[in-house]
């Protein structure tokens, strides 16, 4: 007899169901075992070699083979047998991430003569909810929500056949057993409701939808409607995801590459933000793209098979800021109707975001489809990174793997800092057993997240480190590229620095093995008037570059108009001369708003980012006309490690800004075309701290929200490494905040 | 190392600092607050208390009052939310050479009007001459004695709950209890502001200076304050901050309710400063019993009408957040010194 140990994504996948298969269908004798630490053991009799050969190449399409130990095993058996799970949990036995419904059900979903006939919750071996309705490990149906819901006599039967394809299937269910929907307030009841739902959407009214992870609203893409859902919703500008009926009509709205195409079609159906083919106005304002996705539950294809329309606003049922309502008590924003089910969701999971940037897939919300797939990272500590503010995610640590938690959200905001935060850090923390040595937070003093870390670290009496915040991005393309060593571009809109000055547009060196860390290269600082209120608008920053350049602000008086009720150009000058409420910051995020509003593109900012993209989307591509302007600064620079907040004196390269924007003022205001100087000034943000980085040999990596930015990797001008397997923004960041731990290993 | 601005701003970097470098080598009690517990004043007998305060706000004379009004009104108002009635102080005076006379007299006169208005005597005292280029500094030290409105309060808590202090602490608070502030907020800091750095902003607007002993003493007799504090550095932010923390409770407030002008909002806003978190001379922020909360708040407002029941103590989180005028909850953190943008 041979005992077989499997390792990888191995359960929640129908990988015991194919093993049972094989073996059957090989006529061993046996059995197959989910070990409960992740790995699944195996018993056979003979043919040790052709099995395992079977094995790894007819492996189901969701699960992943990381490892395969063979052993002598003494034992007799007359059959092969699917035996009970047994042992103690650990990280490798998370559940899979959501899988977006296979073309198996839903061929069973739309033929008629099957019992699973329009039924919005069919799912099988390789698809359905997973992560959504964990609540504890291991993947057995009496952990997740779905134990409420007995089998009924067809459905166990099928659960317990071998050669049925729900064989094992622990998220099965059917119209006699399963949860189903019912549209409130009307009180309708399965199919039906989900046909009112359609009719009145299509309609023109607003549907709020319960699905796995959380509660969509949804409405027709039309601009009147749109611009309604933004006044109920409070939410002026930012872009809203369209959910469309296939690619066909994906391709109507977008223009897309294969690889797009290639990702909308993905198990992960993320939201896909892409170049827009058309001009949906009030979806996504000014912007040149606009996020779309392809349904992903049973219900999404039934709900359009009863729609007339063939793309429907799908964003997620919460005012700005707070978490995604999962329930009827959280649902707070106004809708006419509200397309419930009976299935407790007991993980909020938001839909995934990515980008493809210059053909390189980014992720800038990793959530459904992603969430809880480990990374692998070389630290031996069980340890839990609580990561930023903005765009928050947490980090867990064990066994050398690193869990991302779901999307998080704004942890400013108390609800989702109190109700999903800290619930998430706490379900992880008892999911995976997790005994933290280390809390990982943010080096800035306020953010709720590092405030909380601290009373953590006390109750579970762990060590808190306080990563700086572009060392920890930075660190997040080294955890996941596996370097030791990096000169790194990180660049966004504002992160507490060791020198607590704000920083944004940074150059970092880092060596872990030598412990060198070095801020080698840093934009011009700029001062931000009056501190967060530079960020909501634009317009005081740019007044202090040219103010702080010229020593007037004469060529801004073509922007007084712009200016708010009781500001005045004075007051922003007596500010600026005597220091008050004003911060100084090296910002590539700020200098960008600048730039969006000198070129009249954006004066206010209402979401993360907003004036940046709006210039991105404006910026044409053009001669470059800026060369880097940089100067030698002797000041305190290199650090002995991500924490470190003091540090010793060395020479920074500083690359001006204000010399450009003076000229690029005056230029626009003489007529030349902003779609130009909008380029121009990316370019020469990128091309400026990548000749500060080339002086050094190391890999380069870049990472930061600003990294999004489609011109500022082009014009690079190099080879770089950059996030891939989570966000390079702050969703990213706690991946990165774990990795300084290498420093301590 | 050397010692940062921030290290002496109130706040978290300043008891980071006092606890390592201070409290370390200096700790003791001579009754139940101990120097390390960081309230207003400290007992040291059965009957009285004792605190101390220095002030060295620049300009020295501004609207509404000088460095001398503060100087008393300051120190006293620490030995009133204590619940203890001011009896007498110190005063030490620190001067530049070359400090004008007419200023000094200013200074001088009202110390003299604000040790009326306060009823305490001035009984010791120092002076000193510096080169330094300093204006001027004033210490005040005082003693606050048991009143017969701090023991009617205390019978009055004690009818509802336990209270195991002999004087108010800002320890004090329990869940479920009313959250006070006697007035409007943000006057004093804004006013010294504006005038150190001679900004232009049409406003009329002055110090709130005040001895708050003067109302204190009658929401005592109605009775059922379990904490308080004046919010003076650090603003109403802090003071919350410190009640929740120091009593283990969190507090919910509604942005809505909480007394400022409405042009002392605006000029903050437009220089980009919070105003809970900026000073006050003559409030208090206070925790009451639920019940007696109305009753309180109706004496509060025969002094100033702007008093207000701001929110409510609470056992679900452990922090100060604010119900915003939109209707989300944001954390109100205790603050730093200098404003700190935090958005990405």
């Amino acid at each position: 007899m041979f005992r077989i140990v499997v390792s990888g994504v191995v359960q929640g996948v129908g990988f015991r169901p194919f093993v049972y298969r094989l073996a059957k269908e090989m006529k061993l004798r046996g059995y197959v075992k989910n070990c409960g630490d992740g790995t699944v053991e195996i018993v056979i009799d003979r043919e040790v070699e052709k099995f395992v050969e079977r094995l790894k190449k007819e492996i189901p399409d969701r699960a992943k083979i990381e490892s395969v130990k063979v052993e002598k095993f003494e034992g007799f058996f007359d059959d092969f047998k699917i035996v009970e799970s047994g042992g103690k949990t650990g990280i490798l036995s998370l559940p899979p991430p959501d899988i977006a419904v296979c073309e198996d059900c839903l061929r069973e979903v739309f033929d008629e003569k099957d019992r699973r006939y329009l039924y919005p919750f069919t799912t099988c071996t390789s698809c359905g909810q997973r992560f959504a309705i964990s609540e504890r490990l291991p993947f057995d149906r009496e952990n997740t929500t779905l134990a409420e819901f007995p089998l009924c006599e067809n459905c166990k039967k099928e659960y317990e056949n071998p050669e049925d394809r729900r064989f094992y299937a622990q998220s099965i269910a059917c119209p006699s057993c399963g949860p189903n929907y019912e549209l409130l307030p009307k009180g309708i009841f399965g199919v039906e409701a989900i046909k009112e739902a359609a009719k009145m959407i299509d309609s023109g009214y607003f549907v709020a939808i319960k699905g796995i992870g959380g509660i969509h609203l949804s409405c027709l893409t039309e601009d009147e409607i749109v611009w309604k859902l933004r006044k109920i919703l409070h939410r002026p500008q930012q872009p809203f995801a369209v959910m469309v009926r296939d690619v066909e009509a994906a391709k109507n709205l977008a223009d897309l590459s294969e690889k797009e195409i290639e990702e909308l079609k993905s198990f992960r159906r993320p939201i896909l933000v892409c170049k827009k083919r058309v001009e949906l106005e009030a979806v996504a304002p000014n912007l040149d793209t606009v996020g779309i996705m392809l349904p992903y539950t049973p219900l999404h294809y039934i709900l359009f098979k009863f729609l007339r329309a063939e793309a429907v606003v799908m964003t997620s049922a919460n005012f700005p800021g707070e978490p995604m309502a999962t329930n009827f008590e959280e649902l707070k924003v106004p809708y006419d109707a509200f397309l419930n089910h009976n299935m407790r969701i007991a993980n909020r999971v938001d839909d995934s975001v990515v980008k493809f940037v210059n053909g390189r897939r980014m992720i800038i919300r990793r959530s459904r489809g992603f969430v809880p797939e480990p990374i692998e990272v070389d630290i031996k500590s069980e340890s839990v990174a609580v990561g930023a503010e903005l765009y928050n995610s947490i980090c867990f640590l064990k066994e050398k793997k690193a869990v991302m938690s779901q999307y998080i959200g704004n942890t400013a905001n108390f609800k989702t800092f109190n109700d999903f935060f800290k619930k998430a850090l706490n379900h992880f923390t008892n999911y995976l057993d997790l005994k933290p040595e280390f809390i990982v937070a943010d080096m800035h003093p306020l953010y709720n997240t590092s405030l909380f870390a601290e009373k953590f670290g006390e109750e579970v009496g762990a060590e808190v480190l306080k990563v700086q915040h572009h060392f920890a991005h930075a660190l997040s393309v080294m955890a996941e590229k596996k370097l030791d060593e990096a000169v790194a571009i990180a660049v966004d809109g504002v992160g507490y620095g060791m020198d607590g000055k704000i920083w944004g547009g940074e150059v970092l060196y880092i060596n872990l093995s030598s412990g060198e860390f070095e801020r080698v290269g840093r934009l011009e600082t700029i001062n931000l008037l009056g501190g967060d209120l530079a960020v909501e608008r634009p317009l005081r920053v740019l007044f202090s570059i040219i103010y702080s350049q010229t020593g007037s602000w004469e060529d801004l008086r073509h922007y007084e108009k712009y200016l708010k009720r009781g500001e005045s150009f004075e007051i922003f000058e007596e500010q600026l001369k005597k220091g008050i409420g004003v911060v100084e910051a090296s910002s590539a995020g700020r200098v960008l708003d600048a730039a969006s509003a000198m070129l009249e593109i954006c004066f206010e900012r209402t979401y993360e980012g907003e004036p940046a993209m709006k210039l991105e989307a404006v910026a044409k591509e053009s001669e470059r006309y800026y060369d880097p302007i940089i100067e030698t600064s002797w000041e305190t620079s290199k650090f002995s490690s991500p924490f470190d907040g003091k540090g010793r004196r060395g020479e920074v390269k500083v690359l001006k800004i204000g010399e450009v924007f003076e000229d690029a003022l005056k230029r626009y205001l003489k007529g030349e075309r902003r779609e130009k100087i909008a380029y121009q000034i990316i370019s020469y943000l990128a091309r400026g701290l990548s000749e500060i980085a080339s002086e050094f040999k190391a890999p380069l990596v870049i990472s930061g929200g600003v990294a999004y930015n489609s011109i500022f990797q082009k014009e690079i001008g190099r080879e770089f490494y950059t996030n891939e397997l989570v966000a390079c923004g702050d969703n990213g960041i706690s991946l990165g905040q774990i990795y300084a731990l290498k420093v301590i290993e | 190392m050397i010692v940062r601005r921030e290290d002496g701003a109130g706040g978290k970097y300043m008891s980071e600092f006092l606890k390592k470098y201070v409290f370390s080598k200096i700790s003791s009690k001579a009754g139940e607050i101990s120097l390390e517990d960081m309230e207003d004043s400290a007992d040291f007998s059965e009957n009285f208390v004792f605190t101390t305060d220095s002030y060295t706000v620049k300009p020295p004379i501004f609207r509404g009052g000088s460095i001398g009004s503060l100087s008393i009104c300051g120190t006293a108002n620490d030995l009133a939310v204590v619940g203890a009635k001011p009896s007498c102080m110190s005063l030490s005076l620190i001067i530049q050479e070359g400090f004008e006379i007419e200023k000094l007299e200013k200074i001088i006169e009202d110390i003299s009007r604000a040790r009326n208005e306060v009823g305490v005597e001035i009984i010791t005292g120092d002076t000193k001459v510096v080169e330094a280029d300093i204006g001027i500094f004033v210490n005040t030290s005082g003693i606050g004695e048991r009143s017969k409105e701090l023991e009617e309060n205390l019978e009055v808590v004690r009818s509802y709950r336990e209270y195991p202090f002999r004087w108010i602490r800002d320890r004090g608070a329990k869940e479920e209890e009313a959250v006070i502030v006697s007035g409007s907020i943000a006057e004093h800091g804004l006013t010294i502001l504006l005038e150190r750095e001679s900004l232009n902003f049409e406003i009329d607007i002055s110090s709130d200076v005040y001895p708050v002993w003067k109302f204190v003493r009658e929401a005592l007799k109605v009775g059922g304050i379990t904490s308080m504090k004046d919010p003076t550095r650090g603003g109403l932010a802090n003071a919350l901050n410190e009640i929740a923390e120091k009593s283990g409770v969190g507090i919910l407030v509604e942005e809505e309710r909480i007394p400022i002008r409405e042009d002392v909002k605006f000029v903050c806003e437009t220089l980009g400063l919070d105003p809970l978190s900026m000073a006050n001379e003559g409030k208090v922020v206070m925790t009451v019993v639920k019940d007696l909360a109305e009753d309180v708040l109706q004496v509060l407002k025969k002094f100033d009408e702007n008093a207000e029941i701001i929110g409510y103590t609470t056992k679900e989180f452990d922090e100060v957040v604010m119900k915003t005028r939109i209707g989300t909850m944001k954390v109100v953190p205790p603050p730093v010194m200098d404003p700190v943008p935090r958005v990405c």
